[in-house]
C-alpha cells in the first residue's frame, strides 16, 4: 500500500467526496489558497462556487453552513485556528446541534467542521493550542479525532456522509505523520473504536496524537514484560463503549490519556462511566492524564509541564500495576 | 392605493391580520389559565410587518422569523392547529412538543425555518445560508430574515449583512422594530433614528416605514422582493411597530414600568387590525358585513385549533431522548442516570 502524510489524506478525502457528491462544498477563511494545507488544490478542481472564502466572521460562516445544510447541501467548514471555534459557539451548540432535536427530528443538518491543527503545536501559547472538544461534547455534538492517516481519510468521509453536524479535530502534532492509506474511497463509521495495540495488563484509552505516543511506549514496555492495550476511541461521541468495556474486562486496569482539560473533560467522563458500569472488573483506581487546568503557556518547559506526555503515562501505568 | 390592490389581496391581508391577532390573544388567555405551559412572548400589536411582508412572498420563498412570530408563520401558510398543539406541548404539534411557543417551527415545505435561540438573531446567519443555497443552485427563491431592534446590535447580524452583501445574496432583512429590547428603548441602544441607515455601511439599500400600516408594508415589500428576485442583492427594511403587552407574560407580576400609559394608549389607537379594517370599509373595498363574516370565520378557526390541541395527546415521556441524532446508537443519548 502507498504511504502518504496525514494532511494529504485529508485533502484526498475531501477531493474524493466532492467528486462523488455535488452537494459537498468547502467554506472557510483562506480555504482557496489553503493556509492550513487541508484544502490545497481543491479550488482548481472544483471552482470557487465549491471552495468558498469568507470574511473573518465565524458566526456568519457557521450559520450559513446550517442554512445551506437545511437546503440539502453537505458543507465542510474549516476553522482558522482551534480557538475560532469559540466565536461560533452559538451557531455550533445552540443552533446546528439543537435544530434537529428541536424540530422534532424533521431537520437534517449534515455539516462537517474541520479544526485543522488542533491542540498544542509547540509554543503556540494559549490562544492557539486548545482542543475544544469537551465544550461541544457537552452540547451533544458528534466529535472525531483521527490518529492516523488511514483513519483520517475514512473517518472524514464518514463524517461528510453523516446526516448530523460532526466536528473533526485534526491534531497539529500529527499533520505531517506518514502512514499507509488506500487510494480507493472508503469510509469508517462514526462510533467504531479500534484497539491499536493488543495487551493484557493495562488498558490505555488514548486520543488523537497521544495514540502514537502510547503505541510506541507499549512496544517498548513489551521488552520489560509489561503488556499494554491501547484503545483509540476515534470518535468521542458516539463512543464505542462496547469495545472499551471488552478491553477493561480483560485488563482490569485503566489509564486515560487525553489532551484536553481535566475539569469536565473527556478523560473525566470516561473515568466516571467506568466507575459506574465496570466497577466489578477493576483491579485498580482509574487514572486520568489530561491537561493541567490552566491555559497553555508559551515557554517550552512550562508547556511541557502542563500537557500530557510519555513520562506521565509511564508513571500512571506503573502506579496502576502496583494494584493486585 | 386601492387601485393597486385588488379585493382578494385586501381581504387576504385583513384575514391574516385578524387571525394573527386572535391567535395572539388566545395564547395569552390559555397561558394565563395554565393550558399553555411556560411563558408567552406576545406579538399582539406587531402583526402588520409579518402579514404585509409574508403575504407578498411566493410559495418557494422562505421566512426566517423572530420569536414574536404568529403573523409571520400564519401568513406564510402554517396551520394554526399544529401551532396551537405545539404551544400546548402536544405530540401532534409541529415539533412534537420539543419546541413550544418560542421555538415552534412548521415544515420547511411551507417555507418557514423557525427554531430560533436567544434574541432571535441566531437565525440571521442561517437565513443567509438558505439564500446561499438558492444562489448556488440558481434558484429564484428569496429569503426573509426577521430580527428585532434588540437583536440588531448582536455581532451575528453585522457579520451576516456583510456576508450577504459580499455574496450578493437574495435576502430581505426585516428589522421588526417594536422599539423596546425587553425594557431598553431602541433610542438607548443606538444613536441612529432609523436602524435601516445601517444598510449603507454594508453597501446595500435600506428604508424605514410605518409598521402598523399593513397595506403600505405589503406594497413596499412587493417592490423590494421583486428587485431582490431579479438579482439586486440584499435589502434592509425597518418596520416601526409596537407590542401592546410586556416582553413576556410574567412581566406584569414583576411590575416593570418602562413605558408610559399614554405611550401605550397612543400606539393602541394605531392598532394595525383596526387601521386595516377601517381602510377597507372607508374605501368601500369591503362592506362591514363582509368584514364581520371574516371575523366569524377566524373565530371558527381559532376554536377548531384550540379543540384540536386540547384533545391531542402529550408525547410519551421517553420521547425526550428521541430525535437527537439522524443515526440510532445503542445507549446514546445518555439518559442521565444509571
Amino acid at each position: 500500500m502507498r504511504e502518504i502524510r496525514y494532511l494529504r489524506a485529508v485533502i484526498e478525502a475531501l477531493e474524493q467526496e466532492m467528486a462523488r457528491d455535488k452537494n459537498v462544498f468547502v467554506m472557510g477563511e483562506d480555504v482557496r489558497l489553503s493556509v492550513k494545507g487541508a484544502t490545497t488544490g481543491l479550488v482548481d478542481k472544483f471552482g470557487s462556487d465549491r471552495v468558498i472564502d469568507t470574511p473573518i466572521s465565524e458566526q456568519a460562516l457557521c450559520g450559513s453552513a446550517i442554512g445551506a445544510a437545511i437546503m440539502g447541501f453537505r458543507p465542510v467548514i474549516e476553522f482558522h485556528t482551534p480557538e475560532f471555534v469559540f466565536f461560533a459557539f452559538d451557531q455550533l451548540v445552540d443552533q446546528a446541534q439543537k435544530l434537529r432535536y428541536m424540530s422534532g427530528g424533521r431537520l437534517k443538518i449534515p455539516i462537517t467542521y474541520l479544526v485543522t491543527g488542533s491542540g498544542a503545536g509547540g509554543s503556540s501559547a494559549a490562544q492557539h493550542s486548545d482542543h475544544a472538544y469537551p465544550y461541544v461534547l457537552q452540547g451533544g455534538m458528534k466529535v472525531i479525532i483521527p490518529s492516523t492517516p488511514f483513519d483520517v481519510k475514512g473517518l472524514l468521509i464518514g463524517a461528510i456522509r453523516d446526516d448530523d453536524p460532526v466536528m473533526v479535530f485534526l491534531p497539529a502534532r500529527i499533520l505531517a505523520m506518514k502512514g499507509d492509506v488506500p487510494e480507493d474511497i472508503y469510509s469508517i463509521p462514526l462510533g467504531s473504536g479500534e484497539v491499536k495495540h493488543q495487551g493484557k495488563d493495562v488498558t490505555v484509552v488514548a486520543t488523537g496524537h497521544l495514540v502514537q505516543i502510547a503505541v510506541n511506549l507499549a512496544k517498548k514496555l513489551e521488552a520489560d514484560g509489561i503488556s499494554i492495550e491501547i484503545f483509540d476511541p476515534r470518535s468521542l461521541l458516539p463512543l464505542d463503549l462496547k469495545m472499551l468495556k471488552e478491553s477493561v474486562k480483560k485488563t482490569g486496569r485503566v489509564v486515560i490519556f487525553d489532551d484536553s482539560n481535566k475539569k469536565c473533560g473527556f478523560a473525566s467522563d470516561v473515568a466516571a462511566i467506568l466507575a459506574e458500569e465496570c466497577f466489578s472488573w477493576l483491579k485498580a483506581p482509574v487514572k486520568r492524564i489530561a491537561r493541567a487546568d490552566v491555559p497553555v503557556p508559551f515557554s517550552p518547559p512550562l508547556e511541557n509541564y502542563m500537557l500530557p506526555n510519555e513520562e506521565k503515562l509511564i508513571s500512571s501505568i506503573t502506579n496502576v500495576l502496583r494494584w493486585r | 392605493m386601492n387601485k393597486e390592490l385588488d379585493k382578494d389581496t385586501c381581504t387576504g391581508l385583513y384575514k391574516n391580520l385578524r387571525l394573527s391577532r386572535r391567535f395572539g390573544e388566545k395564547i395569552i388567555e390559555l397561558g394565563n389559565i395554565g393550558e399553555i405551559p411556560g411563558f408567552i412572548h406576545s406579538a399582539v400589536g406587531m402583526e402588520a410587518p409579518g402579514v404585509g411582508i409574508c403575504y407578498a412572498l411566493q410559495k418557494e420563498d422562505i421566512v426566517v422569523p423572530t420569536h414574536r412570530k404568529p403573523a409571520q408563520l400564519i401568513t406564510k401558510g402554517a396551520d394554526i392547529k399544529y401551532m396551537m398543539a405545539e404551544y400546548m406541548g402536544k405530540a401532534s404539534g409541529y415539533n412534537h412538543g420539543k419546541g413550544g411557543e418560542l421555538h415552534c417551527s412548521p415544515d420547511l415545505e411551507s417555507g418557514i425555518m423557525a427554531v430560533e435561540s436567544q434574541v432571535a438573531v441566531g437565525l440571521v446567519p442561517i437565513a443567509c445560508g438558505i439564500a446561499l443555497a438558492s444562489k448556488l443552485r440558481n434558484e429564484k427563491r428569496v429569503v426573509v430574515s426577521f430580527y428585532g431592534d434588540g437583536g440588531a446590535n448582536e455581532g451575528a447580524v453585522h457579520e451576516s449583512m456583510n456576508m450577504a452583501s459580499i455574496f450578493n445574496l437574495p435576502v430581505l432583512f426585516v428589522c421588526d422594530n417594536n422599539q423596546y429590547a425587553v425594557t431598553t428603548p431602541a433610542t438607548k441602544s443606538s444613536k441612529l433614528k432609523n436602524l435601516s441607515d445601517r444598510a449603507a455601511s454594508y453597501g446595500f439599500s435600506g428604508t424605514t416605514i410605518d409598521g402598523m400600516d399593513v397595506v403600505n408594508i405589503f406594497i413596499t415589500a412587493r417592490e423590494i422582493l421583486d428587485s431582490i428576485r431579479n438579482g439586486k442583492g440584499p435589502f434592509l427594511l425597518e418596520c416601526k411597530s409596537y407590542r401592546f403587552h410586556g416582553h413576556y407574560s410574567g412581566e406584569d407580576l414583576r411590575k416593570l414600568e418602562y413605558r408610559s400609559r399614554e405611550e401605550i394608549e397612543f400606539w393602541k389607537s394605531r392598532c394595525p387590525v383596526n387601521l386595516c379594517r377601517n381602510y377597507l370599509a372607508d374605501k368601500k373595498i369591503c362592506s362591514r358585513d363582509e368584514l364581520d363574516e371574516i371575523d366569524r370565520s377566524v373565530e371558527d378557526m381559532i376554536n377548531e385549533a384550540v379543540e384540536f390541541a386540547r384533545t391531542s395527546k402529550y408525547p410519551e415521556p421517553g420521547d425526550a431522548l428521541k430525535d437527537m441524532y439522524a443515526t440510532e446508537y445503542e445507549g446514546i443519548p445518555d439518559r442521565g442516570w444509571v
